[in-house]
Formats: structure tokens, C-alpha cells, sequence
């Protein structure tokens, strides 16, 4: 096409101008590093009779650093009868003998904690941490098994995963292939599994909270890009541009192009910084089994955390192109920036209010859990699989069904935009 | 009546665009022509109040130009104005006279009479976003004229209006400058020529000729023949 | 006969002489008084029903996310409110959007008085409105809500009136928006972060709401001097 490279850059540079561009991308910046940094500010003010007496005060930054010097107890442990009785007993005495309530009415505590067994161990910070340490693993018996049975073998637990996993596929309505193909997934992971030790640093909060990183993305393409069509009538340049021999197919190529070169490059600086705040303040320390520990354990392809959030990542990347495709086309259909704005972030709303679809239409539910801002909340773990020649899962299958959205909206987009009175 | 401009002068910035402009302007049209850029509509905005001088005063019998007695005497058409597209054309006029002061009945009255002289009676009810150009430049001077004002302030009142029109608003300006001071801008030289008995010629922001004009002579020569000796002498 | 029909009828029998003198009678008359309080309430009728339609849809909007999910009414409203605000910054900025600052500049009431109306019919609306969803939604009391729902309200609202007194019509309005649509992703975001809307937070949330407030109100200060001249 005759001087798109030309028209790309002049695009490129009329959307930098916009001052409003490069505000919203600091603040987005700013709120992406303040995720992770919320996790180390405040403090945590325990009372009650596990205290001994005086409230404790243990700031959340020394929590982080003393979980993360501190994994050793579990570094390296196969998850097997041993260490899952370990986690039922330093636990289960817990469970049995305190009640600790979050959030409590007590102004200045945060946590209140009742204490049946005076001879059981108080609260203490180190104590706090080897509870994070085993807490996961109690977690997951708990979820698997409904109940945390004093003499779990390692051969029950895995039954019970494998029993959940099941009752999820039926409860999805998977197939007989597809169940049978999760089924080789899980035969390639060795049993026991093998702990590594620290669950909750830097890795695992950015593939918790990239979905959020996702909701800044759409946001600053919102505010970059609703405006990047209804400019040029708002400008009066539009009978101009319609009038020059370039002014159709190659201008509007050079402004979708600008506009997903601009929504890929802020998708890149939230979720650098986001990345950043995250290993530089909860630690870049990766984790193994934790990620069956933290995730769904019916998930079964095994990863680390840190090809998780790099995955995770990646593919919230890709997902800005749909975003930014989404945003140029309602604005074709709008007749002003700030009406397409208002749209977006109605969509935006909805996406978030309207997680999950009903199960009853189990193709409807799979395509809309798949969509880039709802996949964060239920798909990436969802073991539903999309037939493209053999089965992928969510994770797979979404860069391609975003590339497909993408190029769909990009040709709805035209079709609006030749719709421009005067063609 | 008596329209007084003492010393008036406007800085923006590094730019004088009226410097101590002095004028006493009575009952009758005055003419205001000069190039682009010579300061015309910086007077104009002066006049009206719509922008604050730097140094001088503006009075009209005796009113400050701060004061709400003149705005009540002043009628303002503007060379560039916008509107608010889902008005009608009467709706347009209503809300002029109302922030004009003027009450229902007489808002209704003076509408419907402004919308008979400027012959868009017959678009009254069309949303003012479907006006041509030339029948937005007639709803301009028909807002300007709602209030009877003693004081008329026209910046290219003909601006966009065909032949026929522009000969029919030189009348108008005429009959109303038999009982009112009314000071038009315009490029026409020609309405001018036809209307105005006396003519203020701007240029760098200062007042360079200041006359009566007798209609018989070519005040276009007079003018290009005016700016060539200046540009030579430049 | 009654007298009203004999006039009637005199009336119609002869043609009335033509008016002699009209505009000099008319000019004769003395001028209206000044009735700011009917000059302000006639602007308000001049509020488009766009805005209202705006406000209410947000007031709407809030009470169906209290009634479909009352845990998350709160921070859903706290997004909202932002585009309330916007809908009140496009209301105000109407005179430039549209290129009518300079015949309302030189009318009798001004800019200044324009604006002030539709600054005052559309905020007082909105407060009420918002004191009505603090009051219903407001779960941990009604300041507590009140101080989550007015401070990205006004944080939107003085964005927007900076941007207007710096970037003229429309490209103002646009930065107002991006604005808004910014304040509700956070207001969106945060939800999610621990304590944010936690009773132990609300003393920060009453430090955010003084210093906007304080802002918003020198920015309003800031534009009706400036409604006094052309810019």
C-alpha cells in the first residue's frame, strides 16, 4: 500500500501527542507498582488470648522477608504421606483450638484470635510463618478431600485429586476424549510431587494479579484510542482526508496499526512494571508443586510459577490487540470519543460483573470465559479444551481465538468506517 | 447618545493588538476596516466587554462598560460564533433574550418580529445544525438586535450572505444607525462605502484614519491607494 | 351585549392604524428589573436531558449493583460516580464546546451567571443523588460511603475543570473523559486490594476526600474568574 509507512508514523505520532495518553499510562504505571506494594505496606495487629498479653504488631513487609528466608522447612520435600500428615497435625492443632477472625470489630486489631487450649502454641510471628509454610498444602486437603482425615496417606490424597478432577469434567460436561486426554496430561506427572518451598513470592502474586494488569491495559486503550476515528471529524479534517487519494483503505490501516502498535507498548510498560514491583518487593523466588497448591489441583500440566506469570504475561499481551481493536471499532460506531469511552467501559463493567455464563449453554459459557477481560477471573485454569486439530487448553487456545477477535474487529472496523457518508 | 473609548489598549503577551485607541462614536454607522491581524476585533471584544483592556476605559452615556446597564444597551454580532446544534432557530432566540433580560412576552414578540426581518420565519422550528451558513449569519444578527440596542457592535455582519441579503442588511444597519451608534467591521469596503458616514481605518492596533466620508468618492481606492503609501514607506 | 364583545367587535370592524413611533415607544419603556433568581432557574431548564439521562442512569446503575450484589455495591458506585462528574463537566463546558462563550460574554447575565446555573442545578441534583446511594448502599454508614462515592466524584470533577481552563472544546472534554474512564479503573482495581474500603482506611479516604474537595473548589474559584472575559 502506496505511503502506509508514512501515514503509520504520522498516526503514531498524533496519537503520542495526546497528552492524556501519557497521563494515563503514568498512573496505570504508578497503580501497577502499588499492587504488589500493597502486599508490604501496613501491618498486622494480633490480640486476643493466643497473645499472651500485649497485641502483637508484625508489619507485612517482615512477613514477606521471613517467609521468603525462611523456606527450608519444606525446600525440596516430596509431597508424600510424611509431610502431608506434618501439615494435618501443625495445623489441625490450630484449627481445633483457636478461632482467629480476620478483620474483626476490634478497631485496632486485625486479627482477634480465641484460644480454647491454653497448652496449645500462641500465635507468634515465626509460628504465623510455618503456618503460611504448611497452610497451602493443609489447604488443598481440604478443598480435595472436604475433610482433613488425621491418618491421610499420600495414596488417598491423589486418589481425591484425581476424584476432584473428575467430578469437575462432569460437572463442565467434558467429553469422553476430552476426559481421556486429561488423563494422559496427568499420567506424565510424577507422583509425589515435590515441594518448593516458598508459595508466595513474586512470581506467584504476578500470575494471581496480571488479570488486574489486563484491566489497565483496557483502560489506557480506552482512554488512547476511543478517540483515534472520531478525531478527525472532531478536527474537521475528515473531508480532507476522504477526498486524497490515500484518504481510505491505506489511512485507515495506518491508524489501526498505530493504534495496536500504541495498546501492545502501554500493555508492555504496566506489565514490566507491574513484574517488577512484584519480584523486587515479594522476592524472585520460583515454585513447583506450589502452583498445584495454589491453583486448582484438578489442573494438571505442570509448571513452574515463574513460566506461569511469564506465560500469563505473554499472553495479556496478545490480549491488548483485541483491546485495542475492540476500543477503534465502537468508536467507529460512536459518534464521539467520549460516547466510545462510556461504551468501553460499560463493556468493561459487564465483563467484570458477568464472570461466568450459565452452563446451560456450555459453548456460550466456553467462548465468553475465554474473552480477554473475563479469562483472569475463571478460563486460564479451566479444563475445557478447544478442538483445532487436536485439543488445546484455555491458555493455548486464547492467543489464537484473540488473534481471530482481533482481525474480526479489525474488519468490522472497516466495514464502519466505509460506512462514513459521502463514500 | 455617545459611545467614549479613552486610551483603550490590550497586551497579549508580547503583542499589542489595540494601542490607546482614543474615539468618540455618536448616533450614526461608523465603518471599521483595516488588514488582518490590524486589531479590529480586539476593539470590537474591547467595546463589548468581553475582554478585559490593559490600560483605558469604554463608556457608553455615561455607562461603564463593566456595568450591566451597558450590556443591557449593547446587541454584539461576533465574525465567528457558534450555537447550540438542537436548538431551533426560535429556541435560539428565546434563550439570547433571556440571558438579555427580557421576559416571556417580550422574548416571544421580539423573536417572532426578528425571524419575520431576517426572513427565517419559515425555518423557526429547524434545529439550528440544518441552517445553511448564510441563514446562521441572519440568526446572528437577529440575536443582536433583540434587545433594541442603543449600542451596535458588528464584526462582518454580511459575512456569508448572498448579494441579494447583504444589500437588504446594509439597509437595515442603515435605518438603525438613524437612532443608535452602531459600529460595523467588515473586509466589503463597498457596505461601507454605502452606509457609513464616517470610517475608521486600524492598522498595528492604532486608529490611522478617522473621518467623515463622503459617499461620492471611491473609498476602496482611498483605502489600497492608503495601505500601498504606507507599505512604500515602510 | 357585554362590553368584552362590543370591543371584540369594534375591534375587527375597522382596520387599526398603522403603529407610528413602535421602537421609540418600546425604547421608551423602562428596562425589565434584574430577576437573577428566574435568570438562574430558566438556565437550568436549559440542562440537557442528556445529563440528566447521564446522572440517572449512574444512580440506576449503583442501585441495581446494590440489589444483584450487595457485598460489591459499594466500590461498583465508587466507579461510577466518576462519569456523573463527567456528565456535569460536559454540562458546564457547554458554552465553549459549542463557540457560544462570546454572545454570552456580552448578554446581560454573562458567562459567569450561565455557568454558575448550570453548575448549581446540576451539583445540587448530584448531591443529592449521591446522598441517596450513601444512605442506601452505604453499609459501614452513611459518611463512610459518602466519602467512597464524593471523592472520585470530585477528583473527575476537577480534572475535568482544569482541562477545561487549559484545552479548548472538545479535545477538553475528551481529557475529562480519559479522566473519568481513569478514576473508575482505579476505583475498579482497588476493590481487590486489601483494606482499601476497610473501616481502618477510612481515615485516609477522609484525607483524599478534604484535599480533592479543597482542589476542586479553588478550581471553581479558578473558572468562574475566568467565565469574565474571553480567553
Amino acid at each position: 500500500m502506496r505511503n502506509l509507512g508514512t501515514l503509520y508514523s504520522f498516526e503514531l505520532k498524533k496519537l503520542c501527542q495526546r497528552k492524556m495518553l501519557w497521563i494515563a499510562l503514568a498512573i496505570l504505571t504508578a497503580a501497577s507498582v502499588f499492587l504488589p506494594a500493597s502486599q508490604v505496606m501496613g501491618k498486622m495487629v494480633v490480640s486476643g488470648d493466643a497473645t499472651g498479653g500485649e497485641p502483637q504488631v508484625w508489619s507485612h513487609y517482615d512477613i514477606v522477608q521471613r517467609q521468603r528466608a525462611d523456606p527450608a522447612a519444606l525446600e525440596g520435600r516430596p509431597l508424600d504421606t510424611d509431610l502431608l500428615r506434618e501439615a494435618v497435625e501443625k495445623l489441625g492443632v490450630i484449627s481445633r483450638t483457636t478461632t482467629a477472625v480476620f478483620g474483626s470489630d476490634n478497631a485496632e486489631a486485625s486479627v482477634t484470635v480465641r484460644q480454647a487450649d491454653p497448652d496449645a502454641p500462641g500465635w507468634t510471628l515465626d509460628g504465623y510463618v510455618v503456618q503460611g509454610q504448611y497452610g497451602n498444602i493443609y489447604d488443598t486437603i481440604e478443598r480435595v478431600m472436604g475433610s482433613v482425615p488425621a491418618d491421610l496417606t499420600a495414596d488417598d490424597y491423589y486418589a481425591a485429586v484425581e476424584a476432584a478432577r473428575e467430578r469437575v469434567y462432569t460437572r463442565l460436561g467434558l467429553t469422553e476424549d476430552e476426559i481421556a486426554w486429561w488423563a494422559a496430561q496427568a499420567e506424565k506427572i510424577e507422583t509425589p510431587l515435590t515441594v518448593t518451598g516458598y508459595p508466595d513470592g513474586g512470581w506467584t502474586y504476578l500470575a494471581e494479579m496480571a488479570y488486574v494488569g489486563d484491566l489497565f491495559i483496557f483502560l489506557f486503550s480506552i482512554i488512547a484510542l476511543a478517540g483515534l476515528f472520531p478525531m478527525e471529524r472532531q478536527r474537521r479534517t475528515d473531508a480532507l482526508l476522504q477526498c486524497a487519494r490515500n484518504g481510505g483503505a491505506p489511512l485507515w490501516s495506518a491508524k489501526l496499526l498505530a493504534g495496536l502498535t500504541v495498546s501492545f507498548c502501554g500493555a508492555a510498560v504496566i506489565l514490566g512494571a507491574m513484574a517488577a514491583g512484584c519480584l523486587l518487593l515479594l522476592g524472585p523466588e520460583d515454585a513447583a508443586t506450589a502452583v498445584q497448591q495454589l491453583m486448582d489441583p484438578t489442573w494438571g500440566a505442570p509448571m513452574t510459577v515463574r513460566k506461569l506469570a511469564l506465560a500469563v504475561c505473554g499472553i495479556y499481551l496478545a490480549a491488548s490487540l483485541v483491546h485495542a481493536a475492540f476500543v477503534m471499532a465502537v468508536s467507529l460506531c460512536t459518534k464521539g470519543g467520549t460516547a466510545a469511552m462510556a461504551a468501553c467501559f460499560g463493556a468493561l463493567l459487564l465483563f467484570i460483573m458477568v464472570p461466568v455464563l450459565p452452563l446451560s449453554h456450555p459453548r456460550l459459557n466456553q467462548v465468553w470465559s475465554l474473552l480477554p477481560a473475563v479469562i483472569g477471573s475463571t478460563g486460564f485454569f479451566s479444563p475445557r479444551l478447544v478442538h483445532l486439530g487436536g485439543y488445546l487448553t484455555s491458555m493455548q487456545a486464547a492467543p489464537l481465538f484473540w488473534l481471530a477477535l482481533t482481525l474480526a474487529l479489525a474488519a468490522l472496523a472497516w466495514a464502519l468506517h466505509r460506512r462514513v457518508p459521502g463514500r | 447618545m455617545e459611545l467614549v473609548i479613552d486610551q483603550l489598549s490590550r497586551q497579549f503577551q508580547n503583542k499589542i493588538a489595540v494601542d490607546r485607541v482614543s474615539l468618540r462614536l455618536a448616533q450614526g454607522v461608523a465603518g471599521l476596516l483595516g488588514p488582518n491581524g490590524a486589531g479590529k476585533t480586539t476593539l470590537m471584544r474591547l467595546i463589548c466587554g468581553i475582554l478585559k483592556p490593559t490600560a483605558g476605559s469604554v463608556s457608553f452615556d455615561g455607562q461603564d462598560v463593566s456595568g450591566e446597564a451597558y450590556r443591557a444597551a449593547l446587541g454584539y454580532l461576533p465574525q465567528d460564533f457558534g450555537y447550540y446544534p438542537d436548538f431551533t432557530g426560535r429556541d435560539f432566540l428565546l434563550y439570547m433574550a433571556a440571558l438579555k433580560g427580557l421576559d416571556k412576552a417580550q422574548a416571544r414578540r421580539k423573536s417572532g418580529e426578528l425571524l419575520e426581518l431576517t426572513g427565517l420565519a419559515d425555518v423557526a422550528k429547524k434545529k439550528v445544525k440544518t441552517y445553511s451558513g448564510g441563514m446562521r449569519q441572519r440568526l446572528g444578527i437577529a440575536q443582536a438586535l433583540l434587545n433594541d440596542p442603543k449600542l451596535l457592535v458588528l464584526d462582518e455582519p454580511t459575512a456569508g450572505l448572498d448579494p441579494r441579503e447583504r444589500v437588504r442588511f446594509r439597509d437595515l444597519i442603515a435605518t438603525l444607525g438613524r437612532d443608535s451608534v452602531v459600529l460595523l467591521s467588515t473586509h466589503i469596503v463597498s457596505d461601507v462605502e454605502h452606509i457609513a458616514g464616517r470610517v475608521l481605518i486600524m492598522r498595528d492596533g492604532q486608529i490611522v484614519h478617522d473621518g467623515a466620508w463622503d459617499k461620492h468618492e471611491d473609498l476602496e481606492a482611498f483605502y489600497l491607494a492608503r495601505f500601498g503609501e504606507e507599505e512604500e514607506h515602510a | 351585549m357585554r362590553n368584552d364583545d362590543v370591543i371584540k367587535r369594534l375591534a375587527g370592524a375597522f382596520p387599526g392604524p398603522d403603529p407610528a413611533r413602535k421602537r421609540a415607544f418600546f425604547r421608551g419603556l423602562p428596562a425589565p428589573p434584574v430577576r437573577h433568581g428566574r435568570m438562574l432557574l430558566g438556565q437550568a431548564g436549559y440542562v440537557r436531558p442528556v445529563t440528566w439521562a447521564a446522572s440517572l442512569a449512574v444512580f440506576a446503575a449503583a442501585l441495581a449493583a446494590g440489589r444483584l450484589a450487595p457485598a460489591d455495591a459499594v466500590w461498583v458506585t465508587a466507579a461510577l460516580t466518576p462519569f456523573a462528574a463527567l456528565a456535569a463537566v460536559a454540562e458546564r463546558g457547554r458554552s465553549a464546546l459549542y463557540g457560544m462563550e462570546e454572545l454570552e460574554l456580552c448578554t446581560r447575565f454573562g458567562l459567569k451567571s450561565v455557568m454558575l446555573a448550570r453548575m448549581g442545578a446540576v451539583g445540587l441534583v448530584h448531591l443529592i443523588l449521591l446522598a441517596a446511594l450513601a444512605a442506601a448502599l452505604g453499609d459501614g454508614g452513611f459518611f463512610r460511603a459518602g466519602a467512597y462515592f464524593l471523592t472520585p466524584y470530585l477528583l473527575t470533577d476537577l480534572i475535568g475543570l482544569a482541562a477545561a481552563r487549559r484545552v479548548r472544546g472538545r479535545e477538553g472534554l475528551y481529557v475529562c473523559a480519559g479522566a473519568a474512564v481513569l478514576t473508575a479503573g482505579l476505583a475498579l482495581a482497588l476493590h481487590g486490594v486489601r483494606g482499601v474500603y476497610a473501616p481502618e482506611s477510612f481515615h485516609w479516604w477522609l484525607l483524599a476526600l478534604a484535599v480533592t474537595a479543597g482542589l476542586a473548589g479553588r478550581e471553581y474559584e479558578k473558572t468562574i474568574r475566568k467565565a469574565e472575559e474571553l480567553s
